[in-house]
């Protein structure tokens, strides 16, 4: 990967391997060198990549080497963020769809209470049963059960 | 009174009709990104693109002669960005 100084082209080629620098973590690379030189990037057999680096302006050998050495610095600056990106893809994915979920405010209230949603009772409803007094359900059977015993 | 000096106007004619070619390459530079640079360079000169192989052909004609020098690595770092920002 060593970088190539061409002086009368002011400028330097540097050949990538695609099989440690996949093809965006280049392209990355080469677009953050924009505003500083003219990028041009090419495919080679085997699976390498070239990006010629052209100054905008005319560039002493020492500075087209430094060049190329910064355009490595910023390989590995892409090559570790996209290595985060794709570890961390399920994760953001998780975020965003709750973030979104949460923004919208009808699916949020259904989600917060989505057994209300379903359930027609009011909360004044009572099919158990559970609020009638013990007097009104037992206490009439009770008398009746004493009377019989009386009788008897 | 006739000057030999051509006008202003024919000199601009005469550099406009110089031709250049830009190669690039098909595996990287996407025909959109492409087509939106042609859009974008337009007003600077005849642009016409086409695929030959591997290579994307673009073929400069009737170039502005103020931005003769640079039009050429100026289309392939705004073709590079088109890349980036909408592949």
């Amino acid at each position: 990967m060593d970088p190539k100084v061409d002086r009368k082209a002011n400028s330097v080629d540097v050949l990538l391997d695609e099989g440690v620098f996949p093809r965006p973590v280049g392209l990355a690379a080469a677009y953050r060198f924009l505003d500083r030189c003219y990028v041009l990037v090419e495919t080679h057999p085997r699976q390498r990549l070239s990006v010629r680096l052209k100054g905008k302006e005319p560039l002493a050998p020492a500075a087209l080497a430094a060049l190329a050495g910064e355009f490595r610095n910023e390989l590995l600056h892409q090559l570790v963020r996209h290595q985060v990106a794709e570890r961390t893809d399920s994760l953001r994915a998780a975020i965003v769809g709750r973030a979104l979920l949460s923004a919208d405010p009808e699916p949020a209230a259904e989600a917060a209470a989505p057994a209300a949603a379903s359930d027609p009772l009011d909360f004044q409803d009572d099919p158990l049963g559970i609020a009638v007094p013990w007097e009104e359900k037992y206490g009439d059977k009770r008398k009746a059960k004493q009377k019989s015993k009386k009788r008897r | 009174m006739t000057s030999a000096r051509p006008s202003r106007r024919a000199r601009n004619g005469a550099s406009r009709s110089a031709p250049a070619v830009l190669h690039l390459d098909t595996a990287v530079y996407s025909e959109s990104a492409l087509d939106r640079t042609r859009q974008a360079f337009a007003h600077l000169a005849e642009i016409e693109t086409r695929r030959e192989g591997r290579r994307w052909t673009v073929r400069f004609s009737a170039i502005d002669p103020a931005v003769r020098d640079r039009l050429l690595d100026e289309f392939s770092n705004y073709a590079l960005s088109c890349l980036m920002v909408e592949p």
